[in-house]
């Protein structure tokens, strides 16, 4: 008992930010974000036993978490994702430049498709190997290497065309 | 790896160390290589948000509230089973484990935890199973308090974590639906006499402060808490 407690703890504390951040991106609602996280440990806790290896603990919590954010869809008591991403924040305190710049690629990620969204988030947010994402998107992993290709093509993209008539005009 | 494969493996994976190993060879590809690391930095400064503080101690009081949930429902049909003294030993124990939680819990607000216990523990406000009298005071007896008449159908008691506090939780049905009283006996710092009331939009509270203990009081909105506050303290004796 002690010893899955603690065990629990070190879990809680070693992924709860960068599941969060997933989640937040995932659903574009900070409260949302929170009660996903709370759930996915709840039932981590709950099947706490059939982790068997600690270094598949990462892709485990996500595959967890993927679950519960459907879940929501199919109670269809929420409809937040895809919108409300206009009023994503961020108060760290940078410089005016650097926030509004931030703000833009928040809005381009956003609005992202979710299938090239989640690779993304899983990649560069919690750090997922393309071994990993295909084992938790239940995709081949040249489909998510295509995928992430396209997702960060267009996002590369979209940040050029908006920044560029800006620089045009400057000439 | 031929140029093509290595644009597209570099814009899939930019940390890929294959990729980076056949960009070494060329300073445009390198140069390639440097920009979409760049790139792959401001993607990951801009999707840094901030995590909400006690994230991960809400977390981990959540489910110890749920465990220790658990544990009463073992604890209840204890009480069924066996007789008195084994009964009496396994509450003890029951409120060392209680009470060793309880120090790892994570302080909330009184108002808010007393409603998120009464949330939690639903199930107990549709008892309708009387519980006697003197299984209430045994209980009480261990946080050294007597109840010399039930204020009303007691349907629920048990020992609770109440914000780090060993306390006893009751319900009990009254004409204005279920009722719900913790006992958290009183720490040093509180011993004042004051009421303070909360809400929410299915329930409101009351907490009135005594010298040897709190009686927080959470009913259905519109039930006439200061005068169950007053029933309960009445009939409640310290020893």
């Amino acid at each position: 008992m002690a010893t899955k407690q603690h065990q629990y703890e070190s879990l809680v504390r070693a992924y709860h930010k960068e599941l969060y951040k997933f989640a937040y991106w995932l659903c574009g609602d900070p409260s949302i974000a929170e009660d996903l996280v709370q759930e996915t440990f709840l039932r981590a806790w709950r099947a706490l036993d059939s982790l068997q290896d600690e270094q598949a603990a990462k892709p485990w919590l996500l595959t967890i978490l993927r679950r519960e954010n459907a879940r929501r869809f199919e109670r269809k008591q929420f409809d937040y994702a895809e919108v409300e991403q206009d009023t994503l924040v961020d108060d760290r305190s940078s410089a005016l430049d650097d926030e509004m710049e931030q703000t833009v690629v928040q809005r381009q990620i956003a609005s992202l498709s979710a299938e090239y969204r989640e690779p993304l988030l899983l990649q560069v947010v919690m750090g997922c190997s393309g071994e990993e994402i295909a084992e938790i998107l239940e995709l081949n992993k040249n489909t998510v290497m295509t995928r992430l290709y396209r997702a960060r093509n267009q996002l590369k993209d979209a940040l050029t065309t908006k920044y560029e008539p800006v620089k045009g005009a400057s000439n | 790896m031929d140029e093509l494969e290595f644009r597209r493996r570099l814009v899939a994976d930019p940390q890929d160390e294959e990729v980076a190993k056949y960009a070494s060879q060329q300073p445009e590809l390198q140069a390639q290589l440097e920009d979409m690391r760049d790139f792959d930095k401001f993607l990951s400064h801009s999707l840094d948000i901030d995590v909400p503080d006690g994230l991960a101690e809400r977390i981990i009081a959540k489910q110890q509230l749920l465990e220790e949930e658990h544990d009463k429902v073992t604890h209840v049909s204890w009480f069924r089973r066996i007789s008195a003294p084994l009964a009496v030993a396994a509450s003890m124990l029951f409120a060392a484990v209680i009470f060793y939680y309880g120090g790892l819990a994570h302080p909330t607000d009184t108002a808010e935890h007393a409603l998120a216990h009464v949330y939690y523990e639903q199930n107990a406000l549709e008892k309708q199973e009387s519980v006697p009298l003197q299984t209430v005071n045994e209980k009480l007896a261990m946080l050294g308090g007597k109840f010399d008449t039930l204020p009303g159908k007691i349907v629920y008691a048990t020992f609770c974590n109440f914000k780090g506090q060993k306390s006893l939780h009751l319900v009990m049905q009254s004409e204005f639906g279920p009722l719900t009283v913790f006992v958290v006996p009183a720490d040093q710092q509180s011993t004042q006499d004051q009421k303070d009331n909360f809400s929410d939009s299915r329930f409101e509270g009351l907490i009135a402060h005594h010298e040897k203990a709190n009686t927080i009081l959470v009913a259905n909105r519109g039930a006439p808490l200061e005068r169950f506050q007053t029933e309960v303290n009445n009939s409640l004796r310290w020893l």
